[in-house]
């Protein structure tokens, strides 16, 4: 497979905006149950953004996180993520986009059952062909930056949902991604949990200028980020620009 | 990259061990009932085969009356005598030896050991058509034969319940007693082994046809006459002229029944070939059932990992892995398991035959092929049974997979 269209978008190099939806529309089905779940979003992200994603089921929050998230495609219009076109690649070239610039954070965690936390974390640096050492040093360093460095040999079962949360951080950040998705990440949370969450985002979108998108529904949770959309029917309704919690003293 | 799918596919392998456990002992129990089976049914083939060389594949066998249990009424058919013996000699081409055969059952004793067997009274002829050669001491001298003196030679069964340690040459020069008469040992067979029917061929003595016809029968009737056929003439060609040559000597008139029969071993010996060559198409179709089942449990175990799988398989997609690299896993999972089945299978299976072999007193037999053929449809099985649900489950879009319940 070749990998020239990756390395032309070049390192460092981080065009404005990050990402761009343009009229992105997303039909499922055909025929009588045909639905259309976006009816032509237009969306820029900047680099190094915190966003919000938000809006009443059936909005179009998570199709559009799909499809920002390069998992799906949209069936029209043109999403640009560093200046691609992704609409126009593939299924294995999406798959080394994601590998390459972005990291998931789901709501149900999906770590790797029987599998150690190290383990889990390590996972992208192999798809990645880091060689072992490297790999057990960089996934260390991640655990570290969720404050889990001391459980790196626990499985899932053996931790508590704010931990395994806090590995599946580790997991999205450990290849150091443009961009981390989180879908629902505090959804089965407790709102203590959850805080801890949002401060560990907010902390790496500050400390490491990585881009975070999030969906959620609380708006407790979209008080941490700096910019939120909201989603109506299949379109942008708003987007709302805010100062962040505790930001006043730093701006 | 296979580097990396081969250190995921034995991590899978070994987070899951009671899974990969499960997978790996259907195809163990595939190829080990398979394999066998198939070897058990031709070793038991093979043994029964030589049974029946050893029986003499070249002697026809002939007895006075019309065939096992028939001729019901009417007089007795006029027995066989030793009169038939030179103009069968004589007269038919193809004849290497004729023996007659004279039986009795009766104890045979020596130094307080007693042994219950049966007593042949025979001539020198009989080692010929049997093709059965003396390990110890001589056969019978002409003027034994003719004379009809009290000389025996012993079969191994009879030898070895006699003599402790079943020294031919400690017996050779004693007197032992048979059926009250006493007599001098001479010879010993050599061993011959189990007969095609299950009966012992060493369990006999031997004596001068004239002497059993004197001292225990008290007439002159022979219960067989068995005649040596040369390997290079057709049985059933010797068959027809003795046949006509009985009826000569026996005076039968055309169109009155044979009041003799003559049996070939040649033909019993064929019917038994057929008959295990059927019990071998049965058990390899028994094993082939049981292959099929063992695939099928295969089948079920990948079936349901794979579905257990499939979030899984939405996570590493999501992470980045490209399909190829999923379904590459799944494949070398699939094949290391197989084969590591397949391997245990053939072990489990030698040694299940060796066990089995010397329960039944079978040679231990080892047929390629069919150990070749087990191992590779056990793990062909396996190999697809892993490898298209896991293509199925990385063609979905990962969001799918993920949310795969």
């Amino acid at each position: 497979m070749t990998k020239g269209w990756l390395e032309t978008t070049g390192e460092g190099h981080m065009p404005d905006p990050l990402i761009s939806l343009r009229n992105v529309t997303k039909t499922y089905g055909t025929g009588a149950t045909q639905f259309q779940a976006l009816k032509g979003v237009d969306l820029d992200i900047a680099a190094g953004d915190f966003v919000a994603v938000m809006g009443p089921s059936g909005s179009g929050k998570s199709t559009t996180m799909n499809i920002l998230g390069c998992l799906d495609v949209p069936s029209a219009g043109e999403f640009l993520f560093r200046g691609i076109h992704v609409e126009a690649l593939d299924r294995d070239q999406r798959a080394l986009l994601r590998r390459k610039y972005l990291g998931f954070v789901f709501q149900g965690f999906n770590l790797l059952s029987r599998t150690s936390a190290l383990e889990n974390v390590e996972l992208p640096l192999l798809y990645r062909g880091d060689e072992k050492k490297a790999r057990r040093a960089t996934a260390m360093a991640a655990l570290e930056k969720v404050g889990l460095d001391q459980w790196w040999d626990h499985t899932p079962a053996e931790l508590s949902g704010g931990q395994q949360q806090r590995v599946a951080i580790a997991r999205a950040i450990v290849t150091q991604p443009d961009v981390l998705l989180a879908d629902e990440p505090t959804g089965n949370l407790d709102s203590e949990r959850s805080v801890e969450i949002m401060e560990l985002l907010t902390d790496l979108n500050r400390a490491s200028g990585i881009t975070v998108l999030m969906v959620t529904h609380e708006p407790d949770m979209a008080a941490f980020a700096r910019t939120v959309v909201h989603f109506k029917d299949g379109l942008v309704e708003r987007i709302e620009n805010q100062h962040r919690q505790g930001e006043e003293v730093a701006l | 990259m296979l580097g990396t799918t081969l250190i995921l596919a034995l991590r899978s392998i070994r987070r899951h061990l009671l899974r990969s456990f499960l997978t790996t002992l259907g195809i163990i129990i595939g190829v080990a009932a398979v394999v066998t089976m198939v070897t058990l049914g031709k070793a038991t083939t093979a043994q029964v085969q030589k049974n029946i060389s050893s029986l003499g594949s070249n002697i026809l066998q002939i007895r006075p009356g019309q065939g096992f249990g028939r001729g019901g009424g009417g007089p007795p058919p006029p027995p066989l005598t030793d009169d038939y013996l030179r103009p069968i000699r004589q007269q038919i081409t193809g004849v290497t030896a004729v023996a007659p055969a004279v039986q009795r059952s009766g104890t045979a004793i020596y130094a307080g050991a007693n042994w219950s067997t049966s007593i042949y009274g025979t001539t020198n002829a009989y080692f010929t058509v049997q093709a059965w050669p003396l390990t110890a001491g001589r056969d019978f001298s002409p003027d034994e034969e003719q004379a009809g003196k009290a000389v025996c030679i012993l079969g191994n069964t009879v030898l070895k319940n006699l003599f402790p340690g079943g020294d031919p040459n400690a017996a050779i020069g004693q007197r032992i007693r048979v059926a009250d008469i006493s007599c001098n040992v001479i010879g010993a067979l050599s061993m011959r082994g189990q007969a095609g029917f299950g009966g012992d061929q060493d369990d006999v003595v031997l004596m001068p046809m004239k002497t059993v016809q004197r001292r225990l029968t008290g007439d002159d009737k022979l219960a067989a006459i068995l005649v040596g056929v040369d390997q290079a003439y057709d049985t059933t060609q010797v068959q027809a002229s003795l046949t006509s040559l009985l009826r000569q000597l026996r005076h039968l008139q055309p169109g009155q029944d044979d009041n003799f029969f003559i049996f070939d071993t040649k033909q019993i010996s064929d019917t038994l070939s057929s008959t295990t060559t059927l019990l071998t198409r049965i058990v390899t179709a028994v094993a082939g059932i049981s292959l099929v089942v063992g695939g099928i449990g295969i089948m079920n175990i990948m079936l349901v990992s794979v579905t257990e799988r499939t979030r899984e398989i939405g996570i590493r997609l999501a992470i980045g892995a490209v399909a190829s690299e999923v379904l590459t896993q799944f494949l070398v999972e699939a094949v290391a398991l197989s084969m590591l089945g397949g391997v245990i299978g053939l072990v489990v299976a030698q040694l299940a035959i060796g066990a089995l072999s010397a329960l039944g007193g079978l040679p231990f037999l080892f047929v390629p092929e069919i150990n070749l053929l087990a191992f590779g449809i056990s793990a062909l099985i396996g190999v697809v049974f892993g490898y298209f649900p896991a293509r199925r489950a990385a063609a979905l879009n990962p969001i799918d997979a993920l949310r795969h319940e």
